[in-house]
């Protein structure tokens, strides 16, 4: 996969998380795997039609997910996910991937979103694409976020 | 709900199941409003699309089914449903119903829907939640267990 089609992810959660408040946002090193095993708490998985299909995850754990809900509703506590924090959870993993279009689109790429699910449980097994699934970690302040993208390009 | 955008999956995953595989789903209740929130039975995928409007395909089984299905679909016997090769065939149903479906759609409506690639997954306890879309269900049951087919449409049904 070319790392043209997988920077814009990166570069839209940083710049997502940084419009949040987050500090010390640090890329992890990049895995390939065909089937992705998550073992936190919750997958946001967002969709992409167009030149590029595929479909990118967004896993966390609970009280990482707390803290973006929190801060995305300006600090305000969050004690426990409710229907307004899943919803803000899926707003979180739209603003990303919609940005992530946004840069494709601005290469030259033109992709559509489609609507975000989100997935409770631990040790979940995913497949996300029928090809190889790149996993990358993201840590910043307010935790850790380990994005799958699968393309097919 | 305007049915036009919903029976075609109900009739495509019926359709396709049987032609794949034999396995007959019978009485498949009619479309009632889910919570925002689905507990999955065992291994669930989701397909959606975008085009004159976005939408999602939800199929959700138990796993005596999911492993009945690649085995016959497949021609080996399996007992786990995080077998990749279950998970792929499940994933790859889905493709094949939801295909069908928007297939049918976009002849008879123009919606220039396309398809993202399949999503499958297995775990004990998923909650599966879907923000902000209104989503409909249907049960059915099958000899090796039950199935439900879920379908959403943003901005409403019609």
């Amino acid at each position: 996969m070319d790392i043209k089609y997988i920077l814009p992810f990166l570069e839209a959660l940083k710049g997502i998380l940084e419009q949040f408040g987050a500090t010390d946002i640090k890329r992890g090193n990049m895995t390939k795997n065909d089937l992705m095993h998550v073992d936190t708490d919750i997958t946001a998985v967002v969709g992409m039609v167009g030149r590029v299909r595929g479909n990118i995850a967004y896993s966390m754990a609970t009280d990482t997910a707390k803290r973006i809900v929190s801060a995305m509703m300006m600090g305000m506590p969050v004690e426990e996910l409710n229907e307004m924090g899943r919803s803000a959870l899926g707003e979180f993993s739209n603003m990303v991937t919609g940005n992530a279009s946004t840069l494709l689109s601005g290469s030259g790429i033109q992709v559509d979103i489609t609507p975000p699910s989100i997935i409770f449980g631990r040790d979940v097994y995913f497949i996300i694409s029928s090809v190889e699934t790149l996993k990358i970690d993201m840590e910043s302040s307010l935790g850790r976020v380990e994005v799958n993208i699968g393309l097919e390009l | 709900m305007d049915e036009r955008l919903y029976n075609p999956f109900c009739i495509s995953t019926l359709d396709i199941i049987k032609e794949m595989s034999d396995i007959d789903i019978s009485g498949m209740d009619s479309l009632k409003e889910e919570a925002h929130e689905l507990t999955s039975m065992g291994i669930s995928s989701i397909i959606t699309f975008a085009g004159a409007k976005k939408g999602r395909l939800l199929i959700d089984m138990e796993p005596s089914l999911a492993l009945s299905l690649a085995g016959t679909i497949l021609g080996e016997e399996y007992d786990d449903i995080k077998d990749p090769m279950v998970l792929s065939l499940i994933s790859e149903v889905n493709n094949i119903i939801s295909g069908n479906a928007v297939t049918g759609l976009n002849d008879d409506f123009l919606m220039d829907l396309r398809l993202a690639p399949p999503v499958v997954f297995a775990g004990s306890d998923v909650v599966i939640s879907i923000p902000k879309l209104r989503s409909f269900s249907s049960h059915g049951k099958t000899d090796f267990g039950m199935i439900r087919i879920n379908i959403a449409w943003e901005g409403g049904s019609s």
